[in-house]
């Protein structure tokens, strides 16, 4: 039987961890309401950029749909996989859904005969894929507050590359959609080619090819360049997603954690007591048999 | 009211980031990619693209305000100019100690990337370092002028 001290030991051993796991629970909180700001200061400027291209591409007498990025592949033989995951773990099941989801898509299309390409984001999703014996393509980490939209022109600027120059004939981006701290979803979206959908709602009405815009430099150049900000916002967009659940997940995952702490805690202070009892109950009848022997 | 409305136009300023200004401004200087380009009120519907560089607006009281702004776009029509840019900021908003720290760091992991010491295990693309050093460069520049 473990005795007073043992478990007195446990027991400062689990108030400790459940002073680090309380603190990560509150910083996760922060980050989770910073996050989440963050996703609605976007929204301005995404709303905004879609109703822009929309507004334009209906002005333009070219064809949105012979972009580069629009047209589709008429085979398709190679595809990449981009699974959004976090630079750090303790955050319950936030890496491992997207890692599982991955591997399962990677066996889909390897079945199918085609060619993968992983790009993961993230040192958890990269670090298990590579554990796993998955070639990697490229890799981005240290996504951070400041440097997230760039990253994710990066990325897009990147994967674009590929697509037009037909290395890779369809993109997937893989993230967790955040629902709140304790539901996220797992996402697998198509962002190459750009759903046709944008181009046949855009594709110039009658109407609107007589209205004078003008247009500076050239009308070519201006679409050439919004095509891409709409692969780039699908892209950031998954990224604020992802770090929002990021947060959210570790929060829930950090208070189950302090929970077991707290119930680790009672659980032993009642062991330890009754070890106490019991060495009190023992001496006693010592005591009391001692007496009894000096009586007799 | 459409009478008052025509001696200003509307800015919009838009980022990722949120909504950097909006105003009423009697006129404004873009950064656009064939050159700087002055809208007025009552300016011919437009559509731009803009390059990294110095946008400035000129507020009802006469005073500039000045604004680092990234690639993007501005539209113009009805007096109201919309713009759309990859970032947004005031030239007094602008971090100098951060942005200098953002380039150092920027322009380390290039020279890196071009001497092929990437540390095993990490990834260098030029293209986002390249980004992030002309947007850099930019904002102090127009920290400077201001």
């Amino acid at each position: 039987m473990a005795s007073q001290r043992d478990i007195r030991r446990r027991i400062v051993s689990v108030q400790n961890t459940k002073k680090i796991t309380k603190a990560m629970e509150m910083v996760a909180a922060a980050r989770l309401r910073r996050a989440q700001q963050r996703i609605e200061a976007t929204r301005p400027y995404a709303d905004n950029m879609l109703e822009f291209i929309g507004g334009v591409a209906r002005y333009l007498s070219a064809d949105v749909s012979m972009n580069p990025l629009v047209r589709e592949h008429p085979e398709v033989k190679t595809v990449t996989i981009i699974p959004v995951t976090a630079d750090r773990g303790l955050c319950g099941a936030f890496n491992s859904n997207i890692v599982r989801h991955a591997t399962d898509l990677v066996k889909k299309y390897r079945t199918e005969g085609k060619e993968v390409h992983l790009v993961p984001v993230g040192r958890r999703g990269i670090s298990t894929l590579r554990f796993q014996g998955y070639k990697l393509y490229n890799t981005y980490v240290d996504i951070t507050d400041q440097s997230v939209f760039l990253d994710a022109q990066a990325l897009a600027h990147r994967v674009g590359t590929h697509y037009s120059d037909g290395e890779t004939d369809r993109v997937h981006i893989l993230y967790n959609r955040f629902k709140s701290a304790m539901e996220q979803h797992v996402v697998d979206q198509v962002i190459l080619p750009i759903q046709q959908e944008l181009a046949t709602r855009y594709t110039p009405s009658d109407a609107a090819k007589h209205m004078d815009f003008i247009f500076e430099p050239s009308e070519e150049a201006i679409l050439q360049d919004l095509i891409p900000s709409y692969l780039e916002i699908s892209i950031y967009r998954a990224f604020l997603e992802s770090m929002a659940s990021e947060h959210g997940a570790r929060m829930t995952a950090m208070r189950n954690a302090s929970d077991a702490a707290t119930e680790m805690i009672d659980d032993l202070t009642l062991a330890m007591n009754r070890v106490r009892q019991w060495s009190i109950t023992q001496e006693i009848l010592e005591v009391v048999a001692g007496a009894d022997a000096l009586a007799g | 009211m459409a009478q008052e409305d025509s001696r200003y136009l509307t800015l919009e300023l838009v980022s990722p980031w949120g909504l950097t200004f909006q105003g009423e401004v009697s006129m404004v200087v873009l950064p656009a990619v064939t050159g700087e380009m002055g809208i007025l009120p009552r300016h011919a519907p437009l559509v731009a693209q803009l390059s990294i560089g110095r946008l400035r607006a000129l507020t009802p009281d006469e005073r500039w305000l000045s604004f680092a702004v990234s690639e993007g776009f501005a539209k113009v029509q009805s007096n109201k100019v919309i713009v759309l840019a990859d970032s947004a900021e005031e030239a007094g908003a602008i971090d100098v100690p951060r942005v200098q720290r953002a380039l150092e760091r920027a322009l380390h992991r290039l020279e890196m990337y071009r001497q092929g010491t990437v540390p095993e295990g990490e990834e260098v693309d030029p293209f986002r370092e390249q980004l992030a050093v002309h947007r850099a460069r930019n904002r102090l520049k127009v920290a400077e002028m201001a």
